[in-house]
């Protein structure tokens, strides 16, 4: 479908894209796990879960 | 049915297709190379759910002419007026940004993607974007990266952080770099701090540096994944959403304020321009220059529910852009340009046939264009006939008015000097004067014109 994108591919940034998500991957995946640590002490304090929030 | 000899001269890139007018009427002709892709959009249920939603127009399948050039003609439902991006206010950016990034992570759901993402695409109806362009959708190939991702740093997102960073107009950046600010240049107007914010320091400041570094054999070599498309548009959306713009105040936002202590002159002008109006024929369009916080505008929602209100503001223009969003207005789309721009010298940009409006409000601010700006009366008065399809309300405000005195350059004053009778015989030679009044507690005149 390439033939269809205006836009020059190079000018897409892929590389540049290929970095930032693969970094991207680290911190969702700590975050995501900060999240279920604070998550599990919260719940084991009886406070409100706010993993909603963000 | 002639399209290629009818092509909007703003449609000339996207091989998928063009669009035209004919009649009056808007359409898009599809080239038959973009049937796969329009024919996906349709029957995966892509196009039904943006519809319901309405982030996109809709539009009529009209015929299918099967020559080689043309796959089908389609009708979409159009908007009026369609306004350069560099016109918007940084809040407007912002949510024709987080509407791209909605529409592609909904797109990606269905097996597409947005091959372009630029400002362009995106049209106001009142307060609400929408996405405007029907031939943006490709086929995912779940393997590439986005490849409208570069498109989105610099025609949206950086503009939104040079924003942040004290420059209320920085959507007026796409006048100077229609496509999107280049990175590299664009980058060195952030200052160091925004490197603090991990998703500036990514899609910004390591974009750039990574993208010159670049090479044709390391781009092949590119692979992806439908979780990072997915990492990909949350960061964006988090780097879009923590811009704040319109944060910041001007001396104008609080201008309302200011006009209560001038006695009675405001709730004359109120009275005047509601109870004069009203007798009006019908309206369609009111147009107001010079739109502040919007207030006359409001007292003459009961001719006409449509408004353009410019504002060249900025912060002032947000904050009307803002109080409109919250109340809820579908009609009223509040604009930041300054009128010099629809002038020879400016770059309208073919601005003016878009804001031709039924009804023009020039209220309080014929002295800051003659005064300030030094632009001739019969100038002003020219534009103002070119804005208004058949009437025009203008105050006009003597040369010896305190607040003139007060904030004007005396000199610039002396040489503009425009008294009553000079500025109705110019107004004469494109208008008739249908009514005129002296305002309570000023030496302000109010004018109600006819276009001749």
């Amino acid at each position: 479908m390439i033939h269809l994108l205006y836009l020059d591919p190079g000018n897409g940034s892929y590389l540049a894209q290929v970095i930032i998500a693969s970094i991207l991957g680290v911190v969702f995946y700590f975050r995501n796990l900060l999240y279920v640590v604070r998550d599990f002490f919260y719940r084991l304090l009886g406070k409100k879960d706010r993993s909603a929030d963000s | 049915m002639n399209p290629a000899a009818h092509r909007h001269p703003a449609s000339y890139r996207d091989p998928a297709g063009f669009v035209f007018e004919e009649d009056g009427i808007l359409y898009r002709q599809i080239h038959p190379r973009y049937q796969p892709s329009y024919e996906q959009l349709k029957q995966s249920g892509l196009y039904d759910r943006l519809i319901s939603e309405k982030l996109l127009i809709p539009h009529e399948e009209v015929s299918q002419p099967n020559t080689k050039d043309a796959f089908l003609i389609i009708r979409p439902q159009r908007v009026h007026p369609v306004i350069a991006p560099f016109c918007w206010t940084c809040d407007m950016l912002q949510d024709a940004a987080l509407l791209t990034l909605q529409i592609q992570e909904i797109a990606l759901q269905y097996g597409m993607t947005l091959k372009d993402a630029h400002p362009s695409n995106i049209q106001f109806i009142g307060t609400k974007p929408v996405l405007i362009d029907t031939l943006s959708f490709a086929t995912w190939n779940k393997t590439k990266p986005w490849i409208a991702y570069r498109q989105y740093c610099e025609s949206f997102l950086l503009p939104l952080v040079i924003g942040h960073y004290g420059v209320p107009d920085s959507p007026k950046l796409l006048r100077a770099w229609p496509g999107g600010v280049p990175l590299e240049r664009g980058r060195k107007m952030l200052p160091l701090r925004s490197k603090l914010s991990l998703h500036w320091l990514l899609h910004l400041h390591l974009h750039a540096r990574k993208s010159e570094q670049e090479s044709n054999q390391e781009r092949s070599k590119a692979d992806f994944s439908p979780a990072k498309m997915n990492n990909l548009i949350h960061s964006l959306k988090l780097a879009t959403a923590q811009c704040q713009s319109g944060k910041n105040q001007s001396m104008w936002t609080n201008y309302e304020q200011q006009v209560t202590e001038r006695g009675q002159y405001t709730s004359h002008k109120h009275n005047v321009i509601q109870k004069e109006s009203a007798a009006l024929p019908a309206i369609d369009t009111i147009l107001d220059l010079g739109s502040n916080t919007g207030n006359y505008s409001d007292c003459l929602r009961n001719i006409s529910d449509k408004f353009i209100q410019l504002e060249s503001d900025p912060q002032t223009a947000n904050a009307l852009y803002k109080k409109n969003k919250t109340a809820g207005e579908q009609t009223r789309l509040s604009l930041c340009l300054d009128i010099e721009d629809l002038l020879p010298a400016g770059c309208d940009h073919g601005l003016i046939p878009s804001l031709k409006s039924d009804l023009v409000l020039c209220l309080g601010l014929l002295h800051h264009l003659t005064y300030r700006n030094n632009i001739p009366l019969s100038d002003v008065l020219n534009l103002l006939a070119r804005l208004t399809n058949k009437y025009l309300w203008i105050e006009f405000i003597d040369p010896t008015d305190p607040l003139i005195l007060e904030h004007f350059n005396a000199e610039l004053v002396e040489n503009r000097m425009i008294d009553q009778q000079s500025f109705e015989e110019q107004l004469k030679t494109d208008f008739t004067i249908r009514y005129q009044t002296k305002l309570a507690d000023s030496s302000r005149r109010l004018y109600l014109c006819e276009k001749k």
